[in-house]
């Protein structure tokens, strides 16, 4: 396989919607990274179940040695999740980080697109800007 | 001053910006306010002693916001900032990392304090590497953790020997310390203590300000104060002390305590202003025993009549006959059972005392009633 000294991390995404954390089935999760080349790749494409949760997932990372020590390449992946629901606003996170051996959690608050009728199609967008290590 | 007993808030409202910016706050539960900061401060990666040591000082510094009204004593509707500049980094919407989650739901109720100090640690940071200072090394607490060190001897390591750990820590809603209206002349009780020594303290830097006797009552004489105060400051000068005086005292009395910094001179416990809360009687035990003898041993040492007690938590036959003697001397009901007037008149009595005879130096007894856990070598947290 040529990367069998990669390492991997997992990543799961709950959504839900209100400050109650009422969980969201049947909502669409996609997970992209995005190329060098500067086009962008579909990693997994899920929908949650009744909790609102997706299955972890694996992605490959660089290893844990880039992270345990100031002045290595870079220690983590970073993929951008999209969570699509017919009655819900959108939401983007991008640059989610993945390190080896860690399981990240997402949690996606949605919307529901009635609260706010005159802004149809807007997107809800946050970015994960890296440690200040 | 502070006069609200450090706590953990339920929840914690976050600026997402500068300070001044026009940027929007979020309010969140104070659970996953950790949760974040540490997501976004440190690699999961890290050894556990790393990561705990880590955790404790997000913690303890959002907490000493939080305790010494920071923000809102500069009249901001937010607790904290999401600014490295200022505070610690916060992303709004972000992952978390599930073993980070997993150590905050275990220790989110801890933080670390200076031993003898009420106040959450001002716990600063820095990466060590491009931005050095006093506090912690982020990086440095990682290879200190790859060297054995557990994550007490990590912060004892950038913060010093004399710190401890306050563990359960109680959890409540936001509180402000003012007291909701208005105090002047005729006022009296304990919030005009506060003022009282606060106007003492700060006068010893702004020496216009006349210092004056913590008795608890608002006379002439704590009004003429206050009004040169609200002069010196600005303030409209009316020798009323509403909200906006209130936060002044504070902000001016943190900034010169200098209790959000690491070089803090420190809230003692004897400047705490306890609340009254509820009837104390023999056989009680608690907390609260342990003040209202503490306030009673310091009160003894003063006035003759009254006994001495010791700390013990306990309340015994001895507490009782102090009691019984406090109440004879301050002309109450003898009963030896601790109502509000007992208790209100026992504090004036003590911070009258404290603030205006002790050096700060001087405090007695030792007091480690609160509960706090001396930082051991070889704990985990």
């Amino acid at each position: 396989m040529g990367c069998s000294l990669a390492a991997q991390g997992f990543i799961q995404v709950h959504v839900y919607t209100s400050n109650a954390n009422f969980p969201l089935a049947d909502a669409s999760v996609s997970l992209t990274q995005r190329l060098p080349s500067g086009g962008s790749e579909l990693l997994a494409f899920q929908t949650t179940d009744s909790s609102g949760n997706t299955k972890p997932f694996a992605v490959v990372t660089p290893i844990l040695a880039n992270s345990q020590s100031p002045n290595q390449p870079l220690g983590f992946a970073s993929i951008d999740i999209a969570v699509d629901h017919p009655l819900y606003e959108r939401v983007l996170v991008e640059n989610v980080q993945i390190f080896p051996g860690v399981t990240t959690l997402q949690d996606i608050q949605l919307l529901p697109m009635d609260v706010l009728p005159s802004q149809w199609g807007q997107n809800q967008e946050f970015d994960v800007t890296p440690q200040n290590l | 001053m502070p006069t609200v007993t450090p706590y953990i808030p339920t929840n914690i409202t976050v600026h997402l910006g500068l300070p001044d910016s026009d940027a929007p706050n979020v309010t969140v539960p104070f659970k996953e306010y950790i949760y974040n900061v540490a997501s976004s401060e440190i690699y999961p990666t890290w050894d556990e002693s790393a990561l705990r040591a880590n955790i404790l000082a997000i913690i303890s510094y959002a907490l000493n916001r939080v305790y010494t009204e920071y923000y809102p004593s500069r009249g901001y509707n937010f607790n904290i900032t999401s600014s490295t500049a200022y505070d610690q980094k916060f992303i709004n919407g972000r992952n978390y990392f599930e073993n980070i989650v997993q150590i905050v739901d275990e220790i989110f109720n801890n933080y670390i304090r200076r031993v003898g100090n009420i106040e959450p640690l001002s716990a600063s940071f820095c990466n060590g590497t491009t931005v050095t200072c006093p506090g912690m090394s982020q990086w440095g607490s990682q290879a200190l953790a790859e060297q054995g060190y557990n994550s007490v001897e990590i912060l004892k390591h950038y913060y010093g020997d004399d710190i401890e750990l306050v563990v359960n820590a109680p959890i409540q809603d936001f509180q402000y310390s003012y007291p909701g209206t208005a105090l002047r002349v005729g006022s009296s009780g304990p919030a005009v203590v506060v003022i009282q020594a606060s106007l003492n303290q700060i006068a010893q830097h702004y020496p216009a300000i006349p210092t004056v006797v913590a008795d608890g009552i608002f006379g002439p004489a704590t009004e003429n104060s206050v009004r040169v105060f609200q002069r010196v400051f600005n303030l409209a000068v009316d020798g009323i002390v509403g909200k906006a005086t209130w936060y002044k005292l504070v902000q001016l009395y943190v900034a010169i305590r200098q209790l959000n910094e690491l070089t803090s001179q420190g809230q003692k416990f004897s400047q705490i202003s306890w609340a009254y809360p509820d009837a104390l009687t023999q056989g009680n035990s608690g907390v609260n025993i342990s003040h209202l003898q503490y306030m009673l041993s310091v009160i003894a040492e003063f006035e003759p009549e009254i006994p001495g007690v010791e700390v013990s938590g306990y309340f015994n036959e001895a507490t009782t006959n102090a009691v019984r003697a406090f109440q004879q001397f301050a002309g109450l009901p003898v009963t030896g059972t601790v109502d509000k007037a007992t208790w209100d008149a026992l504090y004036e009595r003590f911070a009258g005392i404290e603030n205006t005879v002790l050096d700060p130096s001087e405090y007695l007894p030792p007091l480690t009633s609160f509960p706090g856990t001396t930082l051991q070598s070889g704990m985990r947290d």
